[in-house]
């Protein structure tokens, strides 16, 4: 009776991995994203700065998980690898004059690299400049009105492009592609999204080359392997069109080709997948 | 012999000098009038008769005459004629008579000539029609209770008499509201007038204006704070909550705001990079000046020390000496340097 019990426990826990590791099953990659009130007449004007600050960024997280399907964000103090900031300052960041247009920095940080910076958003003109800032639940509600009439194209083709969403995928040899972790409805992403591999060749000199491929479909298969397994249902790239000279599909063929990082570079969004996303359901975990 | 010579055994006659003449009834009248008329002048100088009440009250003594002349004439006594003999004529030529023996005269003399020399007067009006202000006179070498009066639009003129003096001078201080005390000494038979914007300098006042730092932290309810500098020590004299509304801030008397400097006002802050809207508003802003009361007044070469903060964070700061003039014009600036450094006039 034991026994069976024992078998029963580790059939379960194989099956629970077996899952957790399938495209169903694959979590994003989760980026850490805060808010930092650099203009002294803002930082000065809460007296708890953190806790304003800390609903900012939550306000930041639910609309980057409203319009950014491939990545995962959370607005808490965990230490990630990834960590979106978004810093209210000054347009003009040389310029000492009260009067200068205010908005919102985002800064990327990322692990081994020097951080990248661009301005995203305008929060006040220099027309504005003479108004209060307001008190807490104002200052709030001026943020999400700003983000309730701004795309995030700029964030997905600009900062968001340097945060891999996976370090796994299938390399597939017809058609030469790869196959992503995780569904097209999972990233909120419809065909006709591109994506840049760092794909490692073996050999007798291992490289990492830079590979795009193009979104085309959901992968299926017949011959379902223990190591297809876990891919089916994911996205599916396709190489196109196929680099020259071809060393790509040797390299398949000779299962030398090893995933490293995946990023999304040209992102088709699909909103209603993730119309009713809110961060804190798919927050928390480490990539 | 002469007539003159004495006879033998007899000593000459001496001459007596002749005894002084004593002026007769009439020069002591006239003396006495004389006294009666200098003291006149001089309580009306210090009473300040007015001309028109002086001319009222003649015009109806002389027609009470000729009503009283005519009923002589048609040989009627009348009745008020005979109480004003009765009452008033004959005590009145009794005392004359009286006042003009020797002593009496000489006493009043007397009396009238250090009434002259130690008591006068001192008179304070404005150079603005219709100011209110109250007005106190107190003595440098006493300690009593200043005196106090108020000037207002149907009292132009106070007056405080009696006011002791010697015949050197003694020296009092004037002060009144929105002026800054002055000494001034007060010299017997002549009064002291004292006006106000001449022998009185204007209080100065301030005109704080806050800058975009500060207008911005007013309107999210920062507070703006004077100290004057006294001894080496930073005096408190106003502590202001704006309560949510930007404005400039006037310290001391209301005072008028010329175009020329709103000119300048817009130089400024064109000069400093508003752009037009922020102009605008900031011109409003300073076009309304609150004004915060405090409880001192404000003297030339003061030292004032004006300060937002919010939430304890200093935002912007002016430090300004007064001068003598009647506002003083200072734009407030964000600090930049360390806030904790309180820099001195």
């Amino acid at each position: 009776m034991l026994m069976l019990l024992w078998k029963c426990t580790c059939l379960v826990t194989l099956a629970t991995a077996v899952g957790w590791s399938s495209a169903v099953g694959q979590k994003r990659a989760t980026v850490t994203v805060s808010v930092e009130l650099a203009v002294p007449r803002y930082r000065d004007r809460f007296t708890d700065r953190t806790a304003v600050q800390a609903k900012a960024a939550s306000l930041f997280a639910d609309y980057l998980t409203r319009n950014v399907g491939f990545l995962r964000f959370a607005a808490d103090d965990s230490l990630r690898p990834y960590r979106l900031a978004f810093v209210l300052d000054r347009f003009d960041r040389a310029s000492t004059s009260g009067f200068a247009e205010v908005g919102f920095w985002v800064r990327l940080e990322r692990p081994d690299e020097s951080p990248m910076e661009s301005y995203w958003i305008q929060f006040r003109s220099a027309d504005q400049s003479l108004v209060g800032v307001g008190g807490e639940v104002e200052f709030l509600s001026e943020i999400k009105a700003k983000l309730a009439h701004r795309d995030a194209d700029s964030l997905r083709t600009g900062v968001l492009r340097w945060i891999p969403i996976s370090e796994t995928g299938l390399p597939n040899l017809e058609p030469l592609g790869f196959v992503l972790p995780f569904r097209l409805l999972d990233l909120c992403m419809k065909r006709q999204s591109t994506v840049q591999l760092i794909a490692e060749f073996g050999g007798t000199v291992v490289r990492e080359v830079p590979v795009a491929a193009l979104v085309v479909g959901s992968f299926s298969t017949d011959r379902s392997t223990r190591e297809v397994a876990p891919y089916i249902g994911g996205g599916f790239a396709q190489v196109l069109p196929k680099p020259q000279p071809d060393e790509l599909t040797p390299s398949i063929a000779r299962h030398a080709v090893k995933v490293k990082k995946i990023f999304v570079t040209g992102y088709v969004h699909d909103p209603t997948a993730c119309a009713n996303r809110t961060p804190l359901a798919v927050g928390g975990g480490a990539p | 012999m002469s007539p003159s010579a004495a006879p033998a055994g007899q000593t000459p006659l001496q001459i007596a000098p002749e005894p002084p003449v004593e002026g007769g009834p009439f020069g002591r009248i006239v003396a006495f009038l004389a006294i009666v008329a200098v003291a006149a002048l001089w309580l009306q100088h210090h009473l300040g008769f007015e001309l028109e009440k002086l001319g009222v009250i003649a015009i109806a003594t002389a027609a009470w005459g000729v009503m009283g002349k005519v009923a002589d004439w048609v040989g009627e006594k009348s009745a008020m004629g005979r109480f004003i003999d009765a009452w008033f004529k004959t005590p009145l030529r009794a005392v004359l008579r009286y006042m003009t023996r020797p002593a009496p005269l000489y006493g009043t003399a007397v009396v009238v000539g250090v009434l002259m020399a130690t008591v006068s007067s001192v008179t304070v009006r404005s150079s603005v029609p219709g100011e209110r202000a109250a007005v106190s006179l107190a003595s440098l070498d006493s300690r009593r209770t200043p005196r106090a009066d108020t000037l207002t639009r149907d009292k132009a003129t106070v007056r405080f008499l009696p006011i002791l003096t010697s015949p050197f001078g003694r020296v009092y201080e004037v002060d009144a509201d929105g002026y800054v005390a002055s000494q001034v000494t007060v010299y017997p038979l002549v009064s002291r007038q004292v006006v106000l914007g001449r022998d009185l300098a204007a209080s100065p006042s301030v005109l704080f204006r806050p800058f975009d730092e500060g207008v911005v932290a007013l309107e999210d309810s920062a507070d703006f704070r004077v100290s004057r500098l006294r001894d080496g020590h930073w005096e408190r004299l106003a502590d202001y909550h704006a309560g949510g509304v930007a404005s400039s801030f006037l310290i001391g008397a209301r005072k008028p705001i010329s175009d020329a400097a709103m000119v300048v006002w817009v130089l400024e802050a064109a000069a400093n990079g508003a752009p037009e809207m922020a102009r605008s508003k900031l011109l409003v802003t300073w076009r309304a000046p609150k004004s915060v009361p405090i409880q001192v007044e404000l003297h030339p070469r003061d030292c004032l020390l004006a300060e937002i903060r919010l939430h304890g964070n200093l935002k912007e700061r002016a430090v300004v000496p007064l001068s003598n003039d009647p506002l003083i014009d200072v734009l407030m600036q964000a600090v930049t340097t360390d806030s904790n450094r309180v820099p001195t006039c």
